[in-house]
């Protein structure tokens, strides 16, 4: 008979709740919905209806390996951690660690703690850096807090949605759902902007079609057209925000017919899109007060070098019209990985602690008392600035866990060879992939559904994962392999190994809640008990709270920061490469595609990179649908098929990230980045396309996923 | 003015649209629905389902034959096909059976027998000026007081839908059938093609007491004659109304008798009954508190208020007060429309229409598909609220097919059930695989465990339609078993 | 109002049908899913209210005194549908998908019906054109729960209950593939699938 374990989904922020059914093999037969989740309603999208038989597929590694002569052979966990422990002792001072926003709270909070108590630095970051740094770098300035501001929930009660450079029904289909239901049974608006005309389109009110780039002067526009109708939310910027009239002056000499130029939109859209969300019809709502708006956005807002200036325009719109800190309304980037939010609520992040804690001496106390050490006190490195200072030697030693930076980082060519320079590398994971293929040593992982721990969604809800099958091979899950090289470090070190000796992973989430004061009323009991359970949930009895700044901003009034609009990209078209490349996401891939790649149905579905471009280019490149296209940029190529398709602007191309057939946007993009994030610019560079001529077809993926 | 047409979904376009395709392209395509689903924000295949659904909607070129009614009446009196022709179900000109299958106004002299309803079309609003100098309380407790019941075949007081839509303290929609699809049945048709103006007062003062947010009236679709007849009585009376009424064409579907149905169809959805609770009147269309009422119930309110309670009271019984249009047609010599009290026998209503057209009269379809067979010597039943006779006949709509001598009732019983096998809407299981199984049964001559599954028919059904399909079957095995062996 | 149910107190929970499960006992109710509207189509939860034949599932439990799903009358009808659900299903297709369908437990089972009363009126079409669930036409009983879950729980819109009467069909698009679809593949109408017309092709239930 078979067996039924609620879990949480593995794939997006969204967190969808999850019933797995374990055959009698030990093996996941079906995944059921779990209509008591109140993050996703009884509702999945495929990668989790019909994405996890990448748990049990035949690449998983089952023992470490160790690289000898040249080769990974496989060893024994203790030769394995034996030598890791060796040499991380011996490249103290010039380590980094990138930690996985796909593992647990647990996983991720052992992580940093080890990073900081025994490598002694906060050279510790995770991939948000590489989608939502930009949000959450503007929302501490601007509110004081990263976090996602309400709540699903909020979506269905707002009156209009403003959803911004994202594409929820391929990359958070539920909430896309969610969107949906809102949309069909209560009439809420929908505004979409984003250069490419995405599924949602189809239930959009409006849909503005901006140029890449150009977010500044898109949503400046809308504020200048929310003040022009005077429908700025007075009341409210008064009592609680500052640097209004600074921010008023920096935008009096930009009409909104300038500002739609800019974007090449139609000023009256803009005007009406911005009306809208300032002051959108009513829809029945179990709220009082005037409707509310939401803003929800990705990506498209973040990844560009002007990517923290983007966040503030749009932010200040949505302080502008007061659409926040009450049911209905409210600011939400959405997050990408299942655990992005708690990888850095739990302090994998350079500049702060576990719960966004900064190195002030009174907040490093109750860390520094409890975990017996003193604790590194300089911001550490920003996962793209590591890389980028592996080739001064500043990073010498890596300790990668759960993710594939040579799939990920932008211009891949330049980040192989920074990573081939390492003095000593180790990958924890549960394929052996483009990264791990580097390693000195590659540490066998148990995937989402051999452990034990927590994941924290899109909306700050706290879930369960729990452990359904064995593990598959030797793998074992990432908190312990940490514990296990920290305890062989600790003597040398004079630690006291009893730091990293956890009986289980719940001890492990007590501790995390001990330090961090908006988990302190939640342990995996409580969250057994009563479902998963939004933060700041402060104590035992706190009901968790599905929206911020009711009464107030974590940085008392919310401030107005001015921004103008700057370069649409860092490397723009022209004659040589005359095509905007715009990266993002399928359905049907997960990310880089490590996982999707192993999952027979998804690769069936899509198995060669879909190069989306307009008619007219397509005609102009003499190519019809379906064609074997190169799309080249002055760092590299890759091979996909022609989508011809007017979703995508004249000029422009689309190309999902994932790696298939050996090709990958990311040895295209250019490894230039915010200044303040540090986020690469994945959304803009300059390509040009070209026939391919047809050639035979590699036709094993799997085959060829195992010779990386 | 407010609109109506304003105040509905973008989705509620679908059906008016469809029309519109359809008269454009001669028929609908997968590409011309395709086009009005992104247009309406609307999946293919939601729009595709609600397309399909309806059977008068055409999916290929239209046919050059000429269309022939093959309506009961029609058959009855010998409608048949050449070559060049094509068979179409009754289209409702029963008073001149055997006729084309194509609509014509209803003419004047089908109004055989003329009471208040049917007298010269109103010239004042009269009716109006009373219910408005009553005031809304008043003029909804004179409504309550005529013991006025809906005409559209289930008899609900007409009062006691309104004042329970009203109790909801919510805006309230209002809703006019007028898709009229049973075979056999012209009333509604006559009112609008012939007395516009009784129909527009009734609804005026239906407003006035209702004070809705908005007014639909869902139209048969080929019903041309009448369609026309009432938009010009719109426009000449648009001042009458606070909220202009938005006027929807259906598809077809003896279904969208079903109130519900006939809500998810003026929203664009399938048109399939919804479960209940909820009723209409508690949330209906767009969830608002809902009133549905039919043309004939409508234009009687017209009467009440010019005649007031006591002598609108004075024709039918006390439990069923007014008059009531019967339909009657089939083999007599005067087929046509009758206004008779409520309360009058079958048999006076088939001697007025002049008896059988040779022979003897066998018998009267009373009610139609939905209702039951009656030999002569039930006659003397009267026509009231409710079933006739425990085998099915009823008064219903007011259809009544007169059998003679020449007709086969088997052959009459066959006919139904194929209709009503036809006419499921599909959504439940028993009428969808029950009817069809039933007129597959009868039709072999196997009769045994029949009986069983026209009970499981008939208590299992979602619907009326459903539930009342048995009657035409065990009726004619109960008064002529003989027939059926 | 105090409900009792053949005989016993009973709390009103829901709706008739809910509050009849929570005792314990058993009713068919194909088209119910209990994370899904009611859609009242398969009419296999029967029983008798206040003297009345009435669907379990459309019925406020508060909105009545005594229920009997025991009542002659009521299993006799309710077996009856039963039956004529059968007599669209092929039995042998839809126990392909895994252990028996809802169906055939409930046909064959508690209810006692003749699963072989009329004669078999299915469709032969099969869509395996997914990668992830294929559609066996032959085994489907038109209970609207995946159409339902697809369009009012997702609210993708992908498949439709096309045509009218006995020509009704679970259709995706206007008649093409599911693959050519707007299908996103989120296997709602998979889970929901009572009688494994829809059935996971890796795996299975």
């Amino acid at each position: 008979m078979h067996r039924l374990v609620p879990t949480t989904c593995p794939y997006c922020g969204v967190g969808c709740g999850v019933v797995l059914h374990i055959d009698s093999d030990d093996r996941i037969g079906w995944v059921d919905d779990d209509p008591d989740n109140l993050s996703s309603d009884g509702m999945l999208c495929v990668k989790g209806r019909f994405g996890t038989t990448f748990v049990n597929h035949a690449d998983r590694l089952t023992t470490p390996l160790v690289r000898r002569a040249g080769r990974l052979e496989p060893a024994t966990w203790d030769e394995a951690l034996d030598l890791v422990a060796r040499r991380f002792l011996e490249l103290r001072g010039a380590f980094g660690s990138f930690a996985s926003a796909k593992a647990t709270n647990e996983d991720a909070f052992v992580q940093q703690k080890f990073t900081r108590v025994v490598m002694g630095t906060n050279n510790i970051d995770h991939c948000t850096r590489l989608c939502h740094s930009p949000s959450v770098e503007a929302m501490l300035q601007q509110l004081g807090s990263g976090a996602t501001s309400n709540s699903y929930a909020d979506y269905e009660e707002a009156a209009c949605l403003l959803v911004v450079g994202c594409d929820p029904g391929s990359n958070h289909p539920v909430i896309a759902s969610r969107m949906r239901r809102a949309i069909d049974g209560r009439g809420t608006k929908l505004i979409v902007v984003n250069p490419r005309r995405i599924d949602l389109c189809d239930r959009a009110d409006i849909f503005l079609q901006a140029r890449p780039g150009t977010d500044v002067a898109v949503f400046n526009g809308m504020a200048r057209a929310i003040l022009d109708a005077g429908l700025a939310a007075a009341d409210f910027i008064a009592a609680r925000t500052e640097g209004y009239t600074a921010w008023l002056a920096s935008i009096q000499d930009q009409t909104v017919e300038q500002c739609a130029a800019v974007a090449g939109l139609d000023a009256e859209q803009l005007r009406a899109a911005a009306l809208l969300y300032a002051s959108p019809p009513p829809v029945p709502s179990p709220n009082p007060g005037p409707p509310g708006s939401c803003l929800i956005w990705g990506m498209g807002v973040t990844q560009h070098v002007q990517g923290t200036d983007n966040a503030h325009a749009l932010l200040n719109l949505a302080l502008l019209a007061g659409q926040l800190g009450r049911p209905g309304s409210g600011v939400s980037p959405l997050r990408g990985q299942n655990n992005v939010q708690g990888c850095g609520d739990a302090g994998c992040i350079p500049d702060s602690l576990p719960g966004y804690q900064r190195y002030d001496d009174d907040l490093l106390a109750p860390f520094e008392e409890s975990w017996g050490v003193e604790l590194p006190r300089l911001p550490g490195l920003k996962a793209t600035d590591m890389v980028e200072q592996i080739s001064s030697g500043a990073v010498r030693a890596m300790y990668i866990v759960g993710e594939n930076p040579l799939l990920s980082e932008p211009n891949l060519r330049h980040a192989e060879a920074a990573f081939k320079q390492l003095d000593f590398l180790v990958v924890q994971d549960l394929f052996l992939h483009e990264t791990a293929a580097l390693a000195d040593v590659v540490l066998p992982a148990c995937s989402f559904a051999e452990k034990e721990g927590t994941f924290t969604n899109s909306e700050r809800r706290v879930q369960r994962v729990r452990r359904a099958i064995s593990p598959v091979g030797q793998s074992r899950a990432d908190w312990q392999i940490v514990c296990d090289i920290a305890r062989r470090m600790c003597r040398s070190l004079d630690l006291d190994p009893r730091q990293f000796d956890y009986p289980d992973a719940s001890a492990v989430f007590d501790e995390m809640a001990r330090l961090t004061p908006f988990l302190r009323g939640l342990s995996h009991a409580r969250l057994d008990r009563e479902g998963g359970l939004q933060w700041p949930c402060p104590t035992p009895d706190h009901p968790g709270t599905r929206y911020l700044y009711a009464e107030s901003f974590p940085r008392g009034l919310a401030r107005f920061v001015p921004v103008r609009q700057g370069a649409l990209g860092e490397e723009l078209p022209d004659n040589e490469y005359p095509l905007v490349l715009n990266t993002g996401r399928i359905l049907y891939h997960w990310h880089g595609g490590t996982i999707t790649r192993r999952v027979q149905g998804l690769l069936e579905r899509v198995d060669t990179i879909p190069v989306a471009i307009h008619p007219a280019d397509a005609e102009a490149a003499g190519l019809v649908e379906g064609d074997p296209v190169m799309v080249l940029s002055r760092r590299g190529r890759l091979s996909g098929e022609a989508v011809v398709s007017d979703a995508v602007q004249l000029h422009n191309v689309f190309v999902p990230f994932v790696k298939l057939q050996g090709s990958a946007a990311n040895f295209l993009t250019n490894n230039v980045y915010d200044p303040e994030s540090r986020i690469p610019e994945y959304k803009v560079c300059a390509v040009r396309i070209e026939k391919k001529r047809p050639r035979r077809r590699l036709e094993d993926n799997a085959g060829l996923n195992r010779s990386l | 003015m407010s609109d109506s047409a304003g105040a509905m979904s973008l989705r509620s376009h679908l059906l008016p649209l469809l029309h519109e395709s359809e008269a454009r392209d001669g028929f609908l395509s997968t590409a011309s629905v395709t086009a009005l689903a992104g247009r309406l924000r609307i999946p293919i295949a939601e729009a595709w389902e609600v397309a399909t659904s309806y059977p008068d909607f055409s999916f290929a070129p239209p046919s050059s034959l000429e269309p022939v009614c093959m309506g009961l009446s029609c058959l009855l009196l010998g409608a048949a096909l050449t070559s060049a022709q094509r068979a179409v179900g009754c289209r409702f000109r029963c008073f001149d059976a055997p006729a084309p299958g194509l609509e014509v106004p209803v003419p004047e002299e089908a109004l055989r027998h003329r009471g208040p309803l049917l007298a010269p079309d109103v010239a004042d609003w009269a009716g109006l000026d009373r219910a408005r100098a009553l005031g809304q309380t008043a003029a909804l407790s004179a409504v309550e007081q005529s013991g006025l019941r809906g005409r559209g075949g289930a008899y609900f007081p007409v009062g006691r839908k309104w004042s329970a839509a009203l109790s909801e303290g919510r805006p309230v929609a209002l809703v006019i059938n007028a898709e009229e699809g049973e075979p056999g049945v012209f009333k509604d048709r006559s009112l609008l093609c012939r007395r516009p103006r009784r129909f527009l007062e009734g609804l005026a003062i239906a407003a006035e007491v209702l004070r809705p947010a908005l007014i639909v009236i869902f139209i048969n679709g080929e019903a041309q004659a009448a369609r026309a007849s009432l938009d010009a009585a719109l426009d000449s009376g648009a001042r009458l109304f606070a909220v202009r009424p938005t006027v929807i064409p259906g598809g077809g579907g003896y279904v969208l008798g079903e109130e519900s149905a006939l809500l998810n169809a003026i929203e664009g959805r399938k048109p399939v009954p919804r479960t209940r609770p909820p009723f209409p009147v508690q949330s209906g269309l767009f969830g608002m508190p809902t009133v549905v009422n039919n043309v004939e119930s409508i234009a009687h309110l017209s009467v009440l208020f010019r005649e007031g309670v006591e002598t609108f009271r004075s024709r039918g019984t006390a439990e069923a007060p007014g008059t009531k249009l019967m339909s009657v047609s089939g083999r007599l010599p005067r087929p046509g429309l009758y206004e008779v009290s409520l309360g009058s026998s079958l048999g006076d209503l088939v001697s007025l229409a002049g008896g059988p057209l040779s022979g003897e009269v066998i018998a009267v379809l009373a009610g139609g598909p939905s209702g039951g067979f009656l030999p002569p010597s039930e006659f003397d039943r009267p026509l009231l609220p409710g079933l006739m006779h425990p085998s099915g006949a009823v008064a219903g709509s007011g259809g009544m097919v007169v059998l003679d001598s020449t007709c086969d009732i088997r052959a009459a019983a066959l006919a139904m059930a194929r209709f009503n096998a036809d006419e499921s809407c599909g959504k439940c299981t028993p009428c969808r695989e029950g009817v069809p199984r039933v007129h597959d049964a009868l039709q072999a001559g196997e009769l045994e465990g029949l009986s069983d599954l026209l009970e499981v028919v008939g208590a299992a059904s979602l619907c009326q339609l459903g539930l009342m399909a048995p009657g035409p079957i065990r009726s004619a095995l109960h008064f002529w078993p003989e027939l059926f062996r | 109002m105090t409900l009792r149910i053949n005989g016993r107190d009973a709390l009103p929970v829901g709706s008739v049908l809910e509050s009849i499960l929570a005792l314990g006992l058993s009713l068919p109710h194909l088209c119910k899913d209990d994370d899904l509207p009611v859609i009242g189509a398969c009419r296999t939860c029967l029983v008798e209210a206040d003297g009345r034949i009435v669907a379990a599932c459309s019925i406020p439990a508060d909105s009545v005194s005594a229920v009997n799903t025991e009542d002659e009358r009521a299993v006799r009808i309710r077996r009856g549908v039963l039956e004529l659900t059968a007599g669209m299903h092929n039995l042998r297709s839809g126990e392909a998908g895994g252990p028996m369908s809802h169906l055939t437990t409930e046909a064959l089972g508690s209810e006692s019906a003749d699963s072989r009363r009329y004669p078999t009126r299915t469709a032969a079409h099969v869509d395996e054109s997914n990668p992830f669930f294929s559609f066996h036409e032959d085994a489907c009983i038109l209970c609207a729960r995946c159409v339902t879950a697809c369009q009012q729980l997702q609210h993708i819109g992908a498949i439709g209950l096309t045509v009218h009467g006995g020509s009704t069909r679970v259709t995706p698009g206007a008649g093409v593939s599911f693959l050519d679809s707007i299908c996103t593949s989120c296997g709602s109408c998979v889970a929901t699938c009572p009688t494994h017309a829809l059935r996971p092709k890796v795996g299975g239930l």
